[in-house]
């Protein structure tokens, strides 16, 4: 018979252990890369982020427009085997044969008939948060025209993009030959993804997994984001919760206008530089108590499942949408991180 | 003019599950019995549609004979469409004797004097409800029976139900027309809206149990008494009675109304525990919280017994029946009493 | 008496109580089942609460409360404030042994809207073991059932040359990192 965490107990720790794999170390959950364990810490106290950084020239907003207003599915990758990013349109070539090979097998969704997908891949080098993170890669497929092949009117049907944005902790410890690009972004339909990321396990020996969000770390979205200066007049500050193992479920948005809600989360958040734990908690009490004060309903006992301000919305799915190009780089960030505590 | 007809009855068919077309053709009464026992309802729907249209055709169905399809389609599948309800006020004391031949007059002449191009149909049901189909056109063109509106109007009250799907443009004259032809003063509309009918219904016609005290001794429940194991003592019984009291008298003991969703737009001061050191404004924080569910009103009084809210629960969720509104605007009382709300 | 004190009452013949504090909705009424489905060779009492302080108007047919385990659901931060505002009900002397934190929920990272931080703290604060158990898994409950009655016959007295506080300390020494 033993005691808290030791062997005797393995079956419970197991549990949490293949879950949470920060759940043996004090530092928390998520962001214990940022912890005192991996030597760099920025100074930070244990459980904190830097506050998002706002990029003041809107490096080619017309590029980075393609990314705004979709919705984009999340996935963790694990680091890619001997991938160059000098050979890129010999990938995008190796993988138009092997989906129009899949599409032969009649594996692939055929809705297109014989017309064929064209593959494009290119860099992306301004999505990054330093020059040590790989560039960015966009791969997109097109439908080819049936007019005419040589006619350049294509019509995109699915985009998937790698990213990695102050992975550092990642990219420290990683061995030659691995590049490491952990977040990775889809719009379009489900079955264009799993032959994509098929050949991309394939050839570099990698692994796609779905990120899922958690409501903790929705909760520091809600107010990294309701704290993001923005100019123009911006969408509330939604919250959105689930209830639903009730008889009949429940769901409840709660939406505050986005000039209160930054102004609330003003005189909460007090540590120059970077946001703690305990200053998103004090904010979400604050807006839980102002509930309850009303319905005496309590909103800490449901599940926060999805969050929208205007920079941008985030669904527990894994489903995200940008608003802002000012702001992408911080979502980013905080996007790779997630990716990184999960394929840890 | 024919072919439009009959593909709008089969569409019409289309709508019906599959069990129920025999019984709403036989309501219908267009088509005989011998016609009826012709069509083979093992065919798929698609097929059923078809076999119903050749038979319209042949005996030269029109367009009274299909609106009145539409109409009975919609009033045994009522919960299809999103109704609001209006209220009308009189002047005067004296009720009328209602002539339905003078309201049909009325109603038809009202419209039509402000638009040419509609059909309108009535059809008068046992509970002293009168349907109304209104398929819309425009000054420049025939109706479109595709875009219609219901109207269900009992007699012998001042409510109106009205379903306006498409055209909103034409609410100020659907109304007009319901208060001449009905010889009432005017009209407005209550912050009311659901898709089930008949619990609207049941709100403004008072026909749900409302709130009462009980002084049944507390064997009567089946609740609480599963736990026949002497060995588990829950601390909490008396407490979880009085949970199941209290939402008793604030919800009443039948079945509730079926609304789809509850909103409140919330303008009331933020206040907090002095302990955050937080926000201190002066000016209302603005909210907007939404509540839906597929049956709210249960959903709602299944909160506190699942440990989710406070009982009793907050007198904005419980008068939503009384007060037969699922809108609400809630401002801060100015009086002696803090936390008061006042909804106008 | 809102405050619960461990040795104010005397100790029943052959018996021992456990109370089990966690937020209505939770899996106790289960465990409570399970534990008292295991084999065992003295009578059990199980307690169930919501929160603290209990009724005090049952106080004086309530027996003495060998071990309190408060139940944290970390799909729920509401379960941890519960469990928070309860643990000032309780007697400082309680935590010499008597008291654990069970901690459900774990099973999938998705759902976590607790921060482990916390959960870790309050272990520390209170000088009490943190035990992670999916209770919404049989297995896990069965296997958390007997670890609890385990851990109720040391904190009853039955278990000669083992006390409660003995016991904790032994866990906690193993426990850290």
């Amino acid at each position: 018979m033993a005691g808290g965490r030791p062997a005797g107990s393995a079956i419970e720790m197991e549990g949490a252990m293949r879950t949470l794999p920060s759940s043996g170390r004090p530092s928390g959950t998520g962001w214990q890369s940022r912890g005192p364990l991996f030597g760099r810490n920025y100074g930070l106290s244990p459980g904190s982020r830097l506050l998002p950084p706002r990029c003041q020239e809107n490096a080619d907003p017309q590029k980075m427009a393609f990314l705004l207003r979709k919705q984009w599915t999340l996935y963790s990758v694990s680091p890619l085997y001997k991938f160059s990013s000098a050979d890129l349109k010999d990938y995008a070539r190796m993988l138009g044969v092997f989906i129009a090979a899949e599409k032969q097998k009649g594996l692939a969704v055929d809705v297109d008939g014989e017309l064929g997908i064209k593959v494009a891949m290119s860099g992306l080098p301004e999505l990054r948060g330093s020059e040590q993170d790989p560039a960015a890669v966009l791969v997109q497929l097109s439908l080819r025209s049936s007019v005419s092949p040589k006619n350049s009117e294509e019509k995109l049907i699915w985009s998937g993009w790698f990213c990695c944005v102050a992975g550092d902790d990642l990219l420290e410890n990683l061995p030659e030959n691995f590049t490491c690009l952990p977040l990775f972004l889809v719009n379009g339909a489900e079955s264009y993804t799993a032959i994509v990321g098929s050949w991309f396990q394939k050839t570099f020996d990698c692994c796609f997994r779905r990120l899922a969000i958690s409501p903790l770390n929705l909760t520091w979205m809600a107010a990294m984001w309701t704290g993001c200066k923005v100019d123009k007049n911006t969408a509330a500050t939604e919250l959105l919760f689930s209830v639903p193992h009730l008889p009949q479920p429940l769901d409840i948005s709660y939406a505050i206008h986005p000039e209160d809600a930054k102004a609330l989360w003003d005189t909460v958040q007090k540590t120059p530089g970077e946001i703690t734990q305990e200053e998103v908690d004090v904010f979400m009490e604050c807006l839980y108590s102002h509930f309850h004060r009303h319905f005496k309903i309590h909103l800490s006992a449901t599940k926060l499942v999805k969050v929208s301000t205007g920079i941008a919305s985030a669904h527990c799915d894994g489903i995200i949408k940008f608003l802002q190009s000012q702001y992408l780089i911080g979502v980013l960030m905080l996007l790779t991180e997630l990716a990184i505590s999960q394929i840890q | 003019m024919d072919e439009v007809i009959v593909e709008y009855i089969r569409r019409t068919v289309l709508k019906i599950p599959r069990d129920e077309i025999m019984a709403v053709l036989q309501k219908w009464g267009f088509l005989s019995e011998a016609q009826l026992q012709t069509i083979n309802f093992r065919q798929t729907k698609e097929g059923i549609s078809h076999s119903v249209a050749q038979l319209c055709e042949e005996s030269s169905a029109d367009l009274k004979q299909a609106a009145l399809l539409d109409i009975i389609y919609n009033h045994i599948y009522p919960n299809k469409r999103v109704w609001s309800v209006y209220h009308m006020n009189k002047t005067g004391e004296e009720t009328d004797f209602f002539d339905f031949r003078d309201f049909k007059k009325k109603f038809r002449r009202q419209i039509q004097s402000a638009l040419i191009n509609v059909t309108i149909n009535f059809r008068e049901y046992e509970d002293n409800a009168i349907w109304i189909r209104i398929a819309w056109g425009t000054p420049y063109t025939k109706p479109n029976q595709y875009k219609t509106s219901y109207v269900v109007y009992h007699s012998q009250t001042p409510y109106v139900f009205i379903s306006a799907s498409v055209l909103r443009s034409n609410l100020p004259l659907l109304c007009q027309a319901m208060v001449v032809a009905s010889n009432y003063h005017d009209i407005h509309e209550m912050e009311l809206r659901s898709h089930c009918l008949n619990s609207l219904k049941d709100i403004v016609f008072k026909r749900y149990s409302q709130n009462f005290q009980t002084n049944y001794p507390l064997q009567e429940r089946n609740v609480l008494t599963e736990n026949v194991d002497l060995r588990i003592n829950d601390e909490n019984r008396s407490e979880k009675e009085r949970i199941y009291r209290l939402n008793q008298e604030s919800f009443g003991n039948g079945p509730q109304p079926k609304l789809d969703f509850a909103q409140y737009k919330l303008e009331t001061m933020f206040k907090s525990d002095p302990k955050w050191d937080v926000l201190e404004k002066k000016e209302p924080f603005r909210c907007l919280v939404k509540f839906s569910s597929p049956h709210l009103l249960e959903s709602l009084k299944s909160l506190a017994p699942a440990g989710l809210a406070d009982a009793p629960l907050s007198p904005l969720l419980t008068c939503i029946p009384q007060k037969a509104r699922n809108y609400f605007k809630i401002r801060e009382k100015k009086s002696l009493h803090p936390g008061s709300f006042v909804s106008p | 008496m809102a405050v619960l004190r461990p040795f104010d009452k005397l100790p029943e013949l052959n018996s021992a109580t456990i109370l089990l504090v966690g937020a209505e909705g939770g899996p106790q009424q289960q465990l409570a089942e399970a534990m008292l489905r295991e084999k065992k060779d003295f009578n059990i009492n199980i307690h169930l609460a919501s929160s603290l302080p209990l009724p005090s108007e049952r106080d004086h047919l309530r027996p003495r409360i060998d071990l309190i385990a408060f139940v944290i659901d970390i799909k729920s931060k509401y379960s941890l404030k519960n469990v928070q505002a309860s643990l000032a009900y309780v007697d400082v002397r309680f935590f010499l042994g008597k008291v654990c934190f069970l901690v459900t929920g774990v099973g999938r990272a998705n759902n976590c809207s607790v921060e482990m931080n916390a959960i870790w703290k309050l272990g520390e604060d209170y000088c009490s073991p943190v035990i992670f158990c999916e209770l919404e898994l049989e297995g896990i409950r069965v296997a958390t059932a007997q670890r609890l009655l385990r851990m109720l016959q040391i904190c009853a007295g039955r278990v000669p040359g083992v006390s409660a506080l003995y016991f904790s300390l032994l866990m906690r020494n193993s426990a850290g990192d």
